[in-house]
């Protein structure tokens, strides 16, 4: 029963990663759900889905459509929807009931691609998974199908991988894009943030890969065994943390080397929640600028390449309490949803930092930029941390 | 690497005779892995001197997380990689979903990366009853299906509908319907039989196994016939069967 989420609401899941992923592309996205998934992706997963335009559809599953495997039914929605709306492609994307009832996906969309000559990708999510899963599954899936092979690099060409608004706000985006531009680094292709089909069929030019969430890892990983890719796992969290990123690149890329973050030994005073790749980029960056030790408490799961004492798998509520509980630490950094996890006689300081994929819309705050120096103004603003019993005290 | 399906109808000896192609292709030095898809979980008894395995969904509800590969796939006769996925108490649960899980279980572990088998061998239960069960013929899986069969009505009647699937999904990128094994219960017109619905499946006989007492003499010891008799009659025509489903799948 430790699995049960009693207090936080599901973080997002793998089918919202893969939409997400493909968000901005001229694509049909598929949810082969009743509604209930597409509901949650549209209303709490994806903060552009208000004003702006994305063709996300649920397929309607309905009980005698799971119990006979009617895939045909789902093929045809998808055929007049492909006519109506000529998508670049079409991904079909699994939810809890096809993964019960054992629905080919990939078969599914072989057969669409097959009738409509359009690219139709299958997804085998299942909405048990995080969506560091979808968001990899997917740009690994684009990959493979778009991104043409070169000879011609870009000596100053990079890619980001695992940027999402379902971690990062929209100041951060832009902030981590300008550190490139002054640094005069290219930005080839950003997965999956200002996505577009030319850039992933360009992603083969850059010369480096920049992971800055673990959504990236794997599609980092894909790239350097199918190009020969190189990549930087990593954050700029905090002013000389951005410094080093960017000496960092372009050592990678002089070298072609990839490169993993060290750990950070010390007596942890403060336990930082969130994607394990940006909870390594806020614990550099809290060491260099404050000298403070800490630990990452991995909320999606432990990532591959990251290891030591100070990378905590806390993938379960009860898991996160305990360490906020612990004892152990001062002060907690994290979605302001995790202040509920917080019992009456724990001492703690909290400093708010939401992320989507965890608060959604409930927290009502705005995550601050900490790309550089945004660390060295936000970090000082620890609250006292309250116990919060109810979602209704957090909005 | 080559991978099969074997399918037919339940009791018409797809274990015995894929446990005995494991063993006879093992015995000429390839490297091979048989899967057992069905929640009896005895397809590669007969290759683990009689043992049962334990079954992979049974050490995922077991072991969770901490599942690894050596947990689930066992060193058999001639080093054959023997895994059986397993499946629910009869009555409760979903076996086809159940052999979805442990398939995607041994390629989270790498298995066929780590294994590196030159054949592996699905042994699946009789009809493609639902979506699971069709698994070993999806894209990235099977190459090739074979379906064992006896010139008894309910064993033709069964492969006619394994062969309906797979045509059905011929869009879908599945596996090639590759031909009949007719395993011999001596009925009459038997040869016939099979080969009058091999043409309507639009299909061969890749090869007639006759009845032996060997079959049952091994498995008493449980044993393949390659393993138990190599010299006898019996292991030949296992031989040749392996080395007709090798010309088939290498199209030879």
């Amino acid at each position: 029963m430790n699995k049960l989420c009693v207090k936080l609401p599901p973080f997002s899941p793998d089918y919202s990663g893969v939409c997400s992923a493909i968000f901005d592309l001229n694509c049909i996205a598929v949810i082969h759900d009743a509604s209930g998934c597409t509901g949650n992706y549209t209303g709490y997963d994806e903060p552009r889905w208000y004003g702006s335009r994305s063709a996300v559809f649920c397929s309607g599953l309905r009980e005698i459509d799971a119990v006979l495997g009617d895939d045909e039914k789902l093929i045809q929605k998808v055929l007049q929807a492909a006519e109506s709306l000529k998508p670049d492609f079409i991904a079909i994307i699994g939810s809890p009931v096809p993964m019960v009832i054992g629905a080919d996906l990939r078969g599914i969309a072989a057969d669409i691609e097959l009738r409509t000559k359009i690219p139709c990708i299958g997804f085998d999510t299942t909405g048990t998974g995080y969506f560091p899963d979808g968001i990899a599954e997917a740009c690994i899936a684009l990959l493979e199908r778009f991104t043409l092979k070169t000879d011609e690099k870009k000596l100053s060409g990079v890619n980001l991988l695992g940027v999402t608004p379902l971690l990062f706000g929209s100041e951060t985006i832009s902030s981590l894009k300008n550190v490139l531009l002054q640094n005069d680094l290219e930005l080839v292709a950003s997965f999956c943030e200002g996505l577009t089909m030319q850039a992933i069929q360009n992603a083969a030019q850059a010369s480096l890969n920049l992971v800055v969430s673990q959504a990236g890892i794997q599609p980092a990983r894909y790239l350097e065994k199918k190009f020969g890719i190189p990549y930087l796992v990593g954050a700029p969290i905090g002013k000389k943390a951005q410094a080093d990123w960017v000496k960092s690149i372009f050592s990678c890329i002089e070298e072609q080397a990839t490169q993993y973050p060290g750990n950070c030994p010390g007596n942890a005073e403060i336990l930082i929640l969130g994607d394990g790749v940006l909870c390594k980029a806020w614990q550099m960056g809290l060491q260099s600028e404050f000298g403070v030790a800490s630990d990452c408490g991995c909320i999606f799961g432990a990532v591959p390449g990251l290891f030591g004492e100070d990378m905590l798998d806390l993938d379960s509520e009860y898991k996160i309490s305990e360490a906020i509980n612990s004892g152990k630490y001062t002060a907690v950094i994290g979605d302001p949803m995790f202040r509920a996890l917080i019992r009456p006689d724990t001492e703690l300081d909290f400093l708010d930092y939401p992320i989507y994929c965890v608060s959604s819309k409930m927290s009502n705050q705005k995550q601050e930029n900490c790309i550089g120096e945004g660390l060295n103004s936000y970090y000082p603003h620890f609250t006292k941390a309250e116990r919060a019993d109810s979602l209704g005290k957090l909005i | 690497m080559i991978k099969v399906a074997i399918y037919g109808k339940g009791g018409i000896g797809k274990s015995t005779t894929t446990a005995n192609l494991s063993a006879s292709l093992a015995a000429k030095g390839y490297n091979v892995m048989q899967i057992g898809c069905d929640p009896k979980a005895d397809s590669t008894k007969n290759l683990m001197d009689g043992h049962r395995i334990p079954t992979v969904l049974d050490q995922i509800k077991e072991k969770g997380d901490r599942l690894k590969l050596e947990d689930i796939a066992f060193r058999g006769f001639a080093s054959t990689v023997c895994v059986e996925s397993g499946g629910p108490t009869p009555g409760i649960g979903c076996a086809g979903r159940g052999i979805i899980t442990a398939f995607n279980k041994l390629e989270q572990l790498n298995a066929y990366e780590v294994f590196k088998p030159d054949i592996v061998f699905y042994d699946v239960l009789g009809d493609v009853v639902c979506g699971g069960f069709a698994m070993p013929i999806r894209g990235g899986y099977a190459d090739y299906v074979f379906i064992v069969t006896s010139g008894e009505m309910m064993s033709l009647y069964a492969a006619a509908n394994i062969s309906h699937a797979i045509q059905n999904f011929g869009n879908r990128g599945y596996a090639r319907f590759s031909g009949i094994i007719l395993n011999s219960r001596n009925i009459d017109n038997e040869l016939e039989l099979v080969q009058r619905a091999a043409r309507e499946m639009n299909t061969d006989i890749v090869k007639v196994l006759p009845r032996s007492h060997y079959v049952q003499s091994a498995e008493n010891e449980g044993k393949t016939v390659i393993e138990a008799f190599p010299e006898c009659s019996m292991a030949r025509e296992y031989d040749e069967l392996a080395d007709r489903v090798m010309g088939v799948c290498c199209h030879v």
